[in-house]
């Protein structure tokens, strides 16, 4: 604690964003007791705005009067004012400004000493800082200078800022059968005000494409003209991420491909106030493709009732050794195959794959699964069985032409 | 008259802002209000048909390009002027004879005016309907309707306000220098509406306050009247409204939302003429102005109750559409099938379009207070749209939205639209709304610059002097930020010394360590010298 007294005074303000002061729009008509008199002050008052004088929709900016919040991924910018109020002059005034976290220790400013200070007069320094960690932060302020009789003086001053957390974000990841992941994240708003989300991106690691899948054909957010979050308020967005070719040719390396990238989420709240945040690698599970893999690669939405139809499947052997394999076609409702079954399939060489084309008439009409498909390896005595390979839906011809 | 309204295009809000002369004009109001009283009282004394004669003078209030006012009080005096409407002569009357001057008003209101009737139309809910009809089809003096269904307003504040600045002036500075002060007190005026009008005038609002609670003591409506029953004039209930209306803007919303409590909606049948069946004759209407309904349907909001608010502004602009839809079917305001001229129609369209902007107005402030920026937003692009909209000023004003709520693309978008909706070199609106979206990019040096060239064209700006100075203090020139505040108010002390202002140099001077306190008791001392009023929170701030 500081007990002695001294030549300088510190004072620290917090320069969060000025806000737009406006009026209580108080209005009458002529014929009413007051006459024009509320509407001239009103429209006199130097808050209110000329053409819209009873919008509160202000101009007049106003210094922040209540603490604010400040959230990870923020700017926290301070105006530390060193004052004199002795009547001799001090010299060799130096301000340091650090900011203590629960991890380390930052230094935030440290100018050149001010060679003399006046009566009344200041130094001014004011700093910034993206501030990366959650939780107690303490700004430190120490101010060193030497008095007329040369006597160096010191003191500090401490301020403690709790940096709080301003979004929760939530992922999900499905390994469609065709390779593709699917990236859906939710970003939630847990700051106390409404935000406005400037960007949110993926930037996907270098194994994967991605597309977003948040704005409309002609390139318009979903969202509309601004996505803005009120407090608690979630928004989700969904991301495709197809695995370049390289990685889409080897399914070992597919599988070990996990890394998904990284959220890029800027924000922005009162008067422009800005945010920044990026989420850690995001990690989907890897998905187990086992030894024998078949899946759908072509497949009409619609289908004629009565009528053939085909649809291919890739076949993948993902083992060390050649299969050959034995297909069966089991019965399902609604659907007949046209194909013979327990037919051998030709060998299928270690790490290779083969495009297979089934048969079938739809018989009955509405959303069907394609199932049934069981392939044997005679030498493990394996099955492997394929249900709900994929959908089509059945439906009369005349149907179709509507 | 109806002429000359129809000529005349209208942008909706004019019956709120006037022709510029306003301004102007404006300094000489207290003098030129004895006149007016003169020429009002001459105005009783003339007959109905000399309406005709004083037709131009009525729609200056309509009027965009007015005629240059003859006398200085014609832009404020139009309410009384020219409009031959008696009720107008009610509402000037002198309180000092309540009860001569009801029988006069009785007598002469008895049809009441097209204008009286456009101003004053409304649909009261189906509750009250019923009643009304009960009470024009009743034998007179028959029809005693339920307590519950009358309006029974009494002033609640116990004790008359003080002068909260010479109090504070008392207490910082010394008895002598609070001895100096000569503000205008309730007791200094005529206790009359024109002395009324003449504290307002002066902002002196507690005063005003003060007065409004002995004028209404003669109606019955004083302290400790509320919840008895009594009769409304208009004349009373405009003493509500003023007084209401002043307690809002001395920001004493706890009293004023008790004290309005009683008037509801306005919505009770005692608060329409038909009410009244002995006393205005088959005249219908809200006695109660439409100031005073959305002025009640406003309160709520500054009371922490936005969405209280949000309610019942919707009901307000629900009935004042129906009343517009009415009108365009055919129909009078309120549905009756009574036949209008095509000229009072189009006036009357005219009149509740410019209400229903004043509406919608308020209910973007209301969505602000919640900060349902989407609402705000959608209403904004409503408003951009309507005919003969002030496009400019409202495309600013909707990219200042964009600002507050962070979305700086979209702010531009509005501030380039509104920049192209007017021809010519960027004006202060352009400057000002560049240095605001500079700010928002965190560019204040980028944005003085820009209040910089604004203030070179309009050099005694409030706002901007203001802006320049928090651009200074963001930018580490906390004593050139000071300079500049401390010159708005030196050049223009009677309107620079208001609340947002102060409160910005105070917290300058608090940052300037211990000298701040002594600053602070000077702004106190220039406060007490030019205003007769201040908010409380100001005042604490001074000597806080």
């Amino acid at each position: 604690m500081e007990t002695e007294e001294h030549l300088l005074s510190l004072k620290v303000m917090r320069l969060t964003r000025p806000s737009l002061a406006s009026v209580i729009p108080v209005t009458c008509d002529s014929k009413d007791l007051p006459g024009n008199l509320f509407n001239n002050s009103l429209q006199q008052d130097p808050i209110s705005v000329e053409g819209t004088e009873t919008l509160s929709i202000g101009q007049f900016l106003l210094l922040p009067q209540t603490p604010v919040n400040i959230y990870l991924g923020e700017i926290f910018s301070s105006y530390i004012c060193v004052y004199s109020e002795s009547k001799q002059p001090v010299t060799n005034v130096s301000v340091k400004v650090d900011l203590q976290t629960s991890s380390q220790r930052l230094p935030l400013s440290a100018n050149p000493p001010t060679p003399t200070l006046g009566t009344d007069e200041t130094v001014n320094i004011v700093i910034h800082h993206e501030v990366k960690e959650i939780g107690t932060h303490i700004l430190i302020c120490e101010v060193t200078y030497q008095t007329a009789t040369s006597q160096v003086m010191s003191f500090r001053k401490f301020f403690k800022i709790m940096v709080l957390k301003p979004l929760d974000v939530k992922t999900k990841f499905y390994n469609a059968e065709n390779d593709d992941v699917y990236l859906e994240a939710q970003v939630q708003n847990i700051t106390v005000g409404p935000i406005c989300l400037e960007k949110v991106a993926l930037d996907a690691s270098q194994l994967f494409n991605v597309t977003s899948l948040n704005t409309t054909k002609n390139g318009k957010s979903i969202f509309g003209k601004t996505t803005i979050l009120q407090p608690q308020a979630v928004c989700q967005f969904l991301y495709c991420l197809v695995p370049n070719e390289k990685l889409s040719s080897d399914l070992k390396l597919l599988s070990g491909a996990t890394n998904i990238g990284k959220l890029d989420i800027v924000w922005r709240s009162n008067l422009g106030e800005k945010g920044r945040l990026q989420t850690s690698q995001l990690q989907r599970m890897s998905p187990d493709y086992g030894d024998i893999r078949m899946s759908v690669i072509e497949l009409p939405n619609f289908v004629v009732l009565e009528d053939l139809f085909s649809f291919k499947c890739k076949l993948i052997n993902n083992s060390e050794r050649a299969v050959d394999l034995l297909i069966y076609l089991e019965n399902v409702e609604g659907l007949a195959w046209c194909d013979i079954s327990g037919r051998k399939l030709d060998t299928l060489q270690p790490l290779s794959h083969r495009i297979l084309e089934f048969k079938c008439i739809p018989l009955i009409p509405g959303l069907r699964t394609i199932s049934g498909i069981k392939l044997l390896d005679p030498f493990l005595k394996r099955t492997y069985t394929y249900d709900e390979l994929g959908q089509e839906t059945q439906c009369s011809a005349n149907k179709i032409r509507k | 008259m109806s002429k000359e309204v129809t000529d005349s295009t209208v942008p909706s809000l004019t019956q709120y802002f006037g022709a510029s002369e306003d301004k102007k004009d404006e300094a000489a109001l207290p003098l030129g209000l004895a006149e007016a009283t003169a020429k009002v009282g001459s105005l009783q004394l003339e007959d109905n048909h000399h309406t005709t004669k004083n037709e131009p003078e009525v729609c200056r209030i309509f009027s965009e390009n007015a005629a240059q006012p003859k006398d200085p009080t014609a832009t404020f005096f139009d309410l009384i002027g020219g409009n031959q409407s008696t009720d107008s002569n009610g509402i000037i009357s002198d309180l000092g004879l309540p009860t001569t001057n009801e029988d006069v008003y009785a007598a002469r209101v008895a049809v009441g005016t097209e204008a009286d009737r456009r101003r004053d139309a409304w649909i009261p809910n189906e509750k009250t309907r019923q009643c009304l009809i009960q009470c024009a089809t009743a034998a007179p003096g028959t029809y005693f309707p339920d307590k519950e269904l009358l309006t029974m307003p009494g002033v609640l504040l116990e004790e008359e306000l003080g002068d909260a600045i010479g109090e504070a002036v008392s207490m910082c500075l010394g008895e002598a220098e609070a001895a100096q002060r000569r503000a205008l007190t309730a007791t200094d005026v005529t206790q009359d509406e024109r002395g009324l009008r003449e504290l307002v005038q002066h902002g002196a609002y507690r005063a005003a306050i003060n007065l409004t609670a002995r004028l209404l003591t003669i109606y019955g409506q004083g302290r400790g009247r509320a919840g008895h029953p009594s009769k409304h004039s208009p004349h009373s209930l405009q003493l509500w409204f003023t007084r209401i209306a002043l307690l809002i803007k001395t920001k004493a919303f706890g009293v004023a939302s008790a004290e309005a409590e009683a008037f509801g909606q306005l919505e009770k049948p005692d608060i329409f003429y038909q009410f009244y069946p002995e006393m205005y004759k088959g005249r219908a209407g809200s006695i109660a102005s439409f100031s005073f309904r959305l002025l009640l349907a406003e309160l709520p909001m500054h009371c922490g109750k936005p969405k209280e608010s949000l309610t019942k502004l919707f009901n307000v602009l629900a009935v004042t559409r129906k009343m517009l839809d009415n009108l365009k079917k055919g129909l009078c305001e309120d549905g009756n099938p009574m036949e209008i001229s095509e000229a009072d129609r189009q006036d009357s369209i005219r009149l509740w379009t410019g209400r229903e902007t004043r509406v919608m107005h308020s209910i973007v402030n209301c969505a602000l207070v919640l900060k349902d920026y989407e609402l705000a937003m959608d209403l904004m692009g409503q408003l951009c749209d309507r005919e003969g909209a002030p496009r400019h000023a409202l495309l600013s004003a909707l990219g200042r939205l964009h600002l507050q709520l962070g979305d700086i693309s979209g702010a531009e978008v509005c501030f380039n639209e509104a920049g192209e909706s007017k021809a010519g070199p960027p004006g202060v609106r352009e400057l000002v709304d560049k240095g605001l979206l500079a700010i928002a990019q965190s560019a204040f040096d980028e944005a003085y610059v820009a209040f910089q060239q604004a203030s070179q064209l309009e050099p005694s700006n409030i706002m901007i002097l203001n802006n320049m100075g928090v651009c200074l203090l963001y930018g580490g020139h906390l004593k050139e930020a000071i300079a500049v505040l401390e010159s708005a108010i030196s050049s223009n002390p009677v309107h620079a010394l208001q609340e947002s202002l102060l409160l910005n140099l105070c917290t300058l001077y608090d940052m300037e360590s211990s000298k701040g306190r002594m600053k602070k008791f000077a702004l106190l001392r220039q406060i007490s010298r030019y205003q007769a009023d201040a908010p409380t929170t100001i005042l604490e701030k001074l000597y806080g």
